[in-house]
């Protein structure tokens, strides 16, 4: 039961649920994005993503659906659902705060 | 909406498991297949791209352990699995499995069917509003809160400040005229608050209400609310039945007073009473329109149950310091009392509050008690079942080391081992107690008959409820998880290398555990100590029985003759009793005949006042009176020691004599002869004595001596009922019908079945009979379980030393050295409990010890008795085994090695 050690804890959730608020995608593209969208600093490992994944899904932020990808291969998708839109906006805020706290105190003096 | 969908999701995980982990082994193939398009799309080999991201994605089983983390049902998954495989073990081991279980079904039953008892008796609660607000008043007597006067009743119920209601309810019931049935319906009367204060609603049409209970209205006071058991009994759950009239009071029934039916009440309610349900209520103002003499008004006579609600914020203390005062004000100025001397002894009296919120105490005190002790002994039988299935499963621990032992080895935790053998117990548990609570709902009824003592207007609702289901639910698991703690615990530390230990080096260790023989051991006491006062208690009722109390009651029955009021006044009544007594001595079967107001034993008691002529009034000069008639020596079986019995010619004008018993005459005159002389008896007046009687048991059959004094009964016309009293030359059933027919046929006079003198004497012995009975049937059940307990560990034992049993008989051993042993381990482990027992048994015995009679607690024989039976058992239950150490054969015992 190793947690995410590459990230600080819970902003994997918070990256998950930004993400994936764009549009629904499975699990692969997410790992893709967050890379992409991070200038490839951030490198989420498959053994953190899918059971934060489950976990989202557990507490309901988030639904999984089976769809027809691209070439014609089944993937599950995943989708934000109204709590896990509510839950992203706590969240991103929660991190907001947090970062400007830690950076107040990194750039003092 | 949230919670919903996680439930769904947790319970798709739960019963859908292997779909869910299928989709997560799909969701992570696809994962790493894009993975390798990408890596081959940046132009790696197609073996180099999967290698690459095979390396990328590493442990895929981890990734599944830690989704199913995640998915948090993991503990409920592993109790599932364990329960599947608790059930699995079990049907493998089908045998002990029933055993173990029947054990527990058996002890869970008793206990489940006693507890039923204490549920109705003590637990429930009254079908009202705010139950707990209710109190019982009354005098303090030793049976509880005493019966109230009406102008008492009139006065707490006007003067008081402490109850928010103070509400009546009268004592004895009133029968009413149903023709259809044999059963006649009983009800009370109430007073017109009654319901209101309880509130309890109709179910139909209305209650009675304050003003149907108006002392200055004699006309409207005559409706009646039945209960919804007569409505269906009677009235066939009509509508109608309002308006309709029932008929109360009357024999012969012209004389009934009819009332009107204005309402019926809901099933739930069914009296204060636990055990009696009311058929009907009729307002206290309409008692004097059925009863001759009516009680409204007098200030001595006891009759009302009083029921109270107390205001929020009084406590009982205060209510009864209240209530005292109110009392003591009642015997001062209110009460024109017969005279000073009762004044004195009423203002003696102190009042009672007591907490009614499961109904009037008077069941709760006659079996409360007995009730309890029977649970406390049940308790015992279930520690006795226990015992049985940790060994059992000590037994079977032992038997799965090797098991245990890999899973140890590969990794299992304890706690996680522990939690799968507790499942095994709760499974075994929870299906004891679901075959125990089939025992219960067919035995308990029968508890409940037992209890109702034979009285059809008795009936205990001991249906399982809640409470009940509950206990049954908690007990069978608390059992089953203390019974199951001790084997796993000592199971799961079992250590690794036992696994390399050979059946030999097992047996070398020889013997039964510390554990497994204190067990046993402990069995034993528990049966000893239930067998010794089963025992007792049985020793007891036999003395009760059997002992002799001064008069027969073999052949001896009574019924009861009730004059009419009308036409049977003074002589004429005295003719009418002495013309039915000649016609039952004529009678044919009939040996002797006599009439008697009061029974020895059964309705004894009018105590009074004695003095002898000529000399000064001892103030506690108290004796017990009883009319009789010439012949009642003959029927009872008393012997006249002097003098002669009465005899037709003391007659209404001719001296009033009496006899006395020989107490008295040892009492008052000592060495003379009383014979001749003349006593006084409270309101009977100047009597001369004509005999003296042996002396007999007459309040109780516990008691020491009564003095008692017989009166003719027909020199005074004072009574309207007498009981006939026959001695019978045959079968008495028999004879009493043929009495009765001849005594109804006479003339229009209520005649009450006949009832044998020994069975209405056994109705007094109802604790007795209740806890011998039950008892021994706990104390049987005890000595079953242990001596199953005994074979079951011999059993085992034998089994487990074959091989060695084997080496001693291919050595030479005969057959009995090999069973000797087997047998004295018996004895030995009985021993053990015995010396366990007897000091428990000497110690709690003396808990029975008011109930005993004839016996003592710790008396030599029955606990001699208890040891050699328990001995007996312990050498029936080694049989099988020895016998079968006996028949081992040498050959494949050793092949078995």
């Amino acid at each position: 039961m190793s947690k995410p050690t590459d990230l600080v804890q819970g902003t994997l959730d918070l990256l998950i649920l930004k993400v994936i608020a764009l549009e629904p995608m499975h699990g692969w593209a997410v790992a893709q994005r967050i890379s992409q969208m991070s200038n490839d600093v951030l490198q989420v490992g498959q053994g953190s993503l899918y059971p934060a994944l489950h976990k989202l899904e557990q507490q309901g932020w988030i639904e999984a659906e089976w769809r027809d990808s691209e070439n014609n291969r089944r993937a599950k998708y995943y989708t934000l659902t109204r709590e896990g839109r509510r839950a992203l906006n706590q969240e991103a805020a929660q991190w907001e705060r947090l970062a400007a706290a830690i950076s107040l105190i990194v750039h003092h003096g | 909406m949230r919670v919903l969908k996680t439930v769904r999701l947790r319970l798709r995980s739960l019963f859908r498991s292997s779909h869910v982990e299928d989709e997560l082994a799909e969701e992570l193939r696809n994962h790493l297949e894009r993975q390798i398009e990408r890596h081959r799309a940046a132009g790696l080999s197609s073996g180099d791209a999967r290698a690459a991201a095979r390396r990328e994605f590493g442990n895929v089983a981890l990734i599944q352990e830690q989704c199913r983390d995640t998915r948090g049902v993991v503990w409920l998954e592993d109790f599932m699995r364990d329960v599947m495989y608790a059930l699995r073990m079990m049907r493998r081991a089908p045998g002990h499995t029933a055993v173990t279980a029947l054990s527990l079904a058996v002890a869970l039953g008793a206990n489940t069917a006693t507890f039923s008892l204490v549920n109705t008796l003590l637990l429930r609660r009254l079908p009202v509003t705010n139950p707990q607000e209710l109190v019982e008043l009354g005098s303090e007597t030793p049976n509880g809160p005493g019966n109230f006067p009406y102008p008492l009743y009139e006065r707490v119920r006007d003067q008081n400040t402490t109850f928010s209601h103070v509400v009546a309810v009268s004592s004895p019931v009133i029968r009413g005229d149903d023709d259809s049935s044999d059963q006649p319906p009983l009800g009370r009367y109430v007073s017109g608050n009654f319901f209101d204060a309880l509130s309890i609603r109709a179910a139909l049409g209305r209650l009675i209400g304050p003003d149907d209970d108006r002392l200055d209205s004699p006309d409207g006071t005559t409706v009646a609310v039945i209960s919804n058991g007569l409505w269906q009994r009677m009235f066939g759950q009509e509508s109608s039945v309002l308006g309709k009239t029932l008929a109360v009071g009357g024999t012969p029934a012209r004389t009934a007073v009819r009332f009107t039916i204005v309402g019926v009440l809901p099933p739930e309610f069914q009296g204060l009473t636990v055990g009696r349900s009311d058929d009907f209520y009729v307002p206290l103002s309409s008692e004097p329109r059925i009863s001759p003499r009516s009680l409204l008004n007098s200030p001595g006579a006891g009759w009302l149950k009083v029921v109270a609600r107390l205001k929020a914020g009084v406590s009982r203390q205060t209510a009864k310091a209240e209530l005292d005062v109110i009392y003591s004000g009642f015997i001062n100025d209110g009460a024109p009392l017969s005279s000073e001397a009762t004044r004195r002894q009423l203002r003696a009296r102190r009042m009672a509050v007591e907490p009614a919120r499961a109904g009037l105490s008077g069941p709760r005190r006659e079996f409360g008690r007995p009730v309890l002790l029977l649970m406390g002994a049940v308790a015992l039988v279930l520690i006795v079942a226990c015992a049985n299935v940790v060994n059992l499963l000590l037994a079977r621990g032992l038997a799965r080391r090797g098991e245990i032992g890999v899973r140890l080895a590969i990794g299992a935790s304890r706690g996680r081992l522990i939690r799968q053998l507790l499942a095994e117990s709760a499974v075994l548990g929870l299906l004891g107690g679901s075959v125990g609570l089939a025992f219960a709902v067919w035995g308990t009824p029968h508890l409940a008959t037992l209890m109702a003592n034979e009285d059809p207007g008795v009936v205990y609702d001991v249906a399982p409820d809640r409470t009940v289901l509950l206990f049954t639910l908690v007990v069978s698991l608390g059992a089953a998880l203390a019974t199951g703690l001790i084997p796993a615990v000592r199971v799961s530390r079992s250590n690794v290398p036992s696994l390399r230990e050979d059946a030999s080096a097992r047996d070398a260790r020889g013997g039964l555990s510390a554990w497994t023989r204190g067990l046993v051991a402990f069995q034993v006491a528990l049966s000893l100590l239930l067998l010794a006062g089963a025992v007792l208690l049985v020793t007891t009722l036999r003395n009760l029985r059997t002992g002799d109390f001064g008069f027969d009651r073999e052949g001896v029955l009574s019924m009861r003759l009730e004059t009419p009021r009308a036409g049977y006044a003074g002589e004429r009544r005295l003719a009418y009793f002495r013309a039915a007594l000649e016609r039952t001595r004529s009678t044919p079967g009939v040996r002797s005949a006599a009439l008697s107001l009061g029974m020895p034993v059964i309705s004894a008691g009018v105590d009074m006042s004695f003095e002898v002529e000529g000399r000064p009034r001892e103030p506690d000069a108290i004796v017990f009176v009883n009319d009789v008639t010439d012949g009642y020596f003959e029927v009872t079986g008393t012997r006249l020691l002097r003098g002669r019995d009465f005899g037709p010619h003391d007659g209404p004008r001719s001296t009033p004599v009496a006899i006395i018993s020989d107490t008295v005459a040892h009492r008052y005159f000592g060495a003379r002869d009383p014979v001749g002389q003349r006593v006084g008896v409270g309101n009977r007046g100047m009597l001369e004595v004509v005999g003296v009687a042996a002396t007999t048991k007459y309040q109780s059959l516990r008691e020491s001596d009564s003095p008692i004094v017989y009166v003719n009964a027909l020199q005074r016309a004072d009574a309207s009922g007498l009981n006939l009293i026959v001695k019978a030359a045959g079968n008495p059933t028999s004879t009493g019908v043929v009495v009765r027919r001849a005594i109804q046929d006479m003339a229009p006079v209520r005649v009450t079945p006949p009832l044998t003198l020994s069975s209405q004497i056994d109705r007094t012995l109802i604790e007795e009979r209740l806890i011998a009975r039950v008892l021994g049937v706990f104390a049987l059940l005890a000595v079953v379980l242990a001596a199953a307990g005994l074979y079951g560990v011999l059993a085992y034992n034998t089994a487990r030393r074959t091989g060695e049993i084997g080496i001693r008989l291919a050595l030479g051993a005969t057959r009995g050295a090999v069973l000797w042993p087997v047998l004295a381990e018996s004895a030995k482990l009985a021993a053990l409990g015995i010396a366990m027992g007897v000091p428990a048994a000497l110690a709690l015995t003396r808990l029975l010890s008011n109930l005993l009679y004839g016996v003592a607690p710790t008396d030599p024989r029955v606990l001699g008795a208890v040891v050699l039976c328990l001995f007996c058992v312990a050498l029936i239950a080694a049989l099988v085994p020895a016998w079968r150490a006996s028949r081992v054969n040498p050959l494949v015992a050793l092949r078995c090695e």
